[in-house]
C-alpha cells in the first residue's frame, strides 16, 4: 500500500488539506464584498425601469450566492455582513445617484472593480478550492460589467476601460480601474 | 444548441441543427489593465508542462480567433456596421492576447505558437464558416468560438499550477467573458438567462479531446 494510502487509513479519513490562512481571510473578505453589491444593487435598482430591474435583480442574485459560497470557504471567518466600508466609500456616490444613466454607471463601476478584485486575487491565492472558486467568478463579474455597459449604450471604451487585459491591481475605491484593496475594505 | 455539444458535433453541425434540429441537447491603476507577465512557464521548482501545455492551447486559440475575425469582418454574408466594428475590435484584443502568450512561452524556452489551433479549425471553424448561409450563421459562431475560449480560460485558470499564471491567464479570461456578453446581449439578442445559466462560469474543458496543444 502506498504510503500515503496507509497514513489515510491510520487517520481515519482522506481529508482535503487545509486552506492556507491568508486565503480563508481572501474568502471571508470576497464573502463581505459579495454582500457589499447585494446591498448597493438593492439600493439602486429602485432608479431602474422597465427590463433593467429584472437584469439587475439577477446579478444581484449572482452576488448573493458569490457571498454564499465564499462564506463556505471562509468558515470560522465569515461575518454574513457586507463590507461597511465599502459601503461609507460607496455612500456618496449613492446619493448622487438619481436617475437610470447615473445608476448604471455606479454598478458598471462597481463590477469592473469587482472583476480587478478577482484577477488581483487570483496572483495571490494558493489553496485550491479557494481560487478555484475565484477563477469561476471573475468571468461573471465582467460579464455583468459588459451587460450593463451594453444597457447604456457604453463606447468600446466605457466596456473595456482597461483595455485588451483586466487589470490585476487593487486600490481605495476611487478609481473603477483598479479592485478593492482588503486592507482599505477589512472584513467587518 | 449547447455549445458544448456544439464542438463534439463538429462546426457544420451548428447550421445543420438549425435546420433538421440534429445534435441538439438544449433543453432550452489609472492605466490599461497589463498583460500578462513573461515568467518562464517552466521552471527548475516549479511548473511542469501542463502549464506550458495550457498556455500553448489558449495562444492557439488566440490565432485562430484572429484569423477568424479576419474572415467575418470581410464576409459578404455582414451587413451589420457595428458587427464589423465589434469584430474589428476583438480581432485587436486577440492579437494582444496572443502577443502577452506568446511571451510566457518564448520566455519558458518555447517557440511561438502563430497557428490557429488545427483540431479547432478543422473540425469546428472551417465547416462552419463553409455552411454559414447568413449573418446570423456568422454570428451564432462566433459566440460559439469566444464561448468555448472563454471557458477555456476558466478550465486552464484552475488547472495552472502557479498563481501568477493564473492571475495572467484570467486577466485574458474576463475579456474574453465580455466578448461573449457583447456578442450575446448585443447581436444575438439572447436572454439574460441564457447568457448565465449559473452564477458561476463553467470550468470544464470544453474543447475536443485532441486539441490541447502539447
Amino acid at each position: 500500500m502506498p504510503r500515503r494510502s496507509l497514513l489515510s487509513v491510520l487517520a481515519g479519513s482522506q481529508s482535503p488539506p487545509a486552506a492556507a490562512p491568508a486565503d480563508t481571510d481572501f474568502a471571508a473578505f470576497a464573502e463581505s464584498i459579495e454582500l457589499g453589491l447585494v446591498s448597493l444593487y438593492n439600493q439602486t435598482i429602485a432608479k431602474l425601469t422597465a427590463d433593467n430591474v429584472a437584469v439587475a435583480s439577477r446579478f444581484r442574485d449572482h452576488h448573493q450566492d458569490h457571498a454564499t459560497a465564499y462564506a463556505a470557504l471562509a468558515a470560522s471567518k465569515a461575518t454574513g455582513k457586507p463590507n461597511s466600508a465599502l459601503l461609507f466609500a460607496t455612500g456618496a456616490t449613492l446619493q448622487a445617484v438619481t436617475d437610470q444613466v447615473s445608476a448604471l454607471a455606479f454598478l458598471i463601476g462597481l463590477e469592473n472593480e469587482m472583476a480587478e478584485t478577482y484577477t488581483y486575487a487570483l496572483g495571490t491565492l494558493v489553496t485550491p478550492d479557494v481560487y478555484q472558486r475565484a477563477v469561476t467568478t471573475l468571468p461573471v463579474e465582467s460579464e455583468h460589467a459588459a451587460v450593463l455597459g451594453s444597457m447604456t449604450d457604453l463606447p468600446a471604451a466605457g466596456l473595456f476601460i482597461t483595455g485588451p487585459f483586466e487589470n490585476a491591481s487593487v486600490g481605495d475605491g476611487t478609481d473603477t480601474r483598479r479592485g478593492f484593496d482588503p486592507a482599505v475594505f477589512p472584513v467587518g | 444548441m449547447e455549445r458544448r455539444r456544439f464542438l463534439q458535433c463538429g462546426g457544420a453541425a451548428l447550421f445543420g441543427a438549425v435546420v433538421l434540429g440534429a445534435c441538439t441537447s438544449d433543453d432550452s491603476g489609472h492605466q490599461q489593465g497589463q498583460p500578462p507577465t513573461t515568467t518562464p512557464t517552466t521552471l527548475v521548482n516549479g511548473a511542469g508542462p501542463t502549464d506550458i501545455a495550457l498556455t500553448k492551447t489558449a495562444a492557439s486559440l488566440e490565432a485562430m480567433l484572429i484569423d477568424a475575425y479576419q474572415k467575418l469582418t470581410t464576409s459578404p454574408l455582414v451587413t451589420s456596421s457595428s458587427l464589423v466594428a465589434l469584430g474589428t475590435l476583438f480581432a485587436q484584443h486577440h492579437t494582444q492576447h496572443l502577443a502577452a502568450l506568446n511571451g510566457i512561452i518564448t520566455t519558458g524556452g518555447s517557440a511561438a505558437i502563430t497557428a490557429p489551433n488545427d483540431v479547432m479549425e478543422k473540425q469546428i471553424v472551417q465547416p462552419a464558416l463553409a455552411a454559414a448561409k447568413t449573418q446570423d450563421d456568422l454570428v451564432h459562431l462566433f459566440f460559439t468560438l469566444e464561448d468555448a475560449t472563454a471557458q477555456t480560460y476558466v478550465y486552464a485558470g484552475g488547472a495552472s499550477t502557479r498563481p501568477d499564471l493564473r492571475s495572467s491567464m484570467m486577466s485574458i479570461g474576463g475579456i474574453e467573458a465580455r466578448h461573449r456578453a457583447l456578442l450575446s446581449v448585443q447581436v444575438e439578442q439572447q436572454q439574460i438567462d441564457d447568457l448565465f445559466p449559473s452564477a458561476f462560469a463553467q470550468s470544464d474543458n470544453p474543447l475536443p479531446p485532441d486539441a490541447l496543444v502539447t
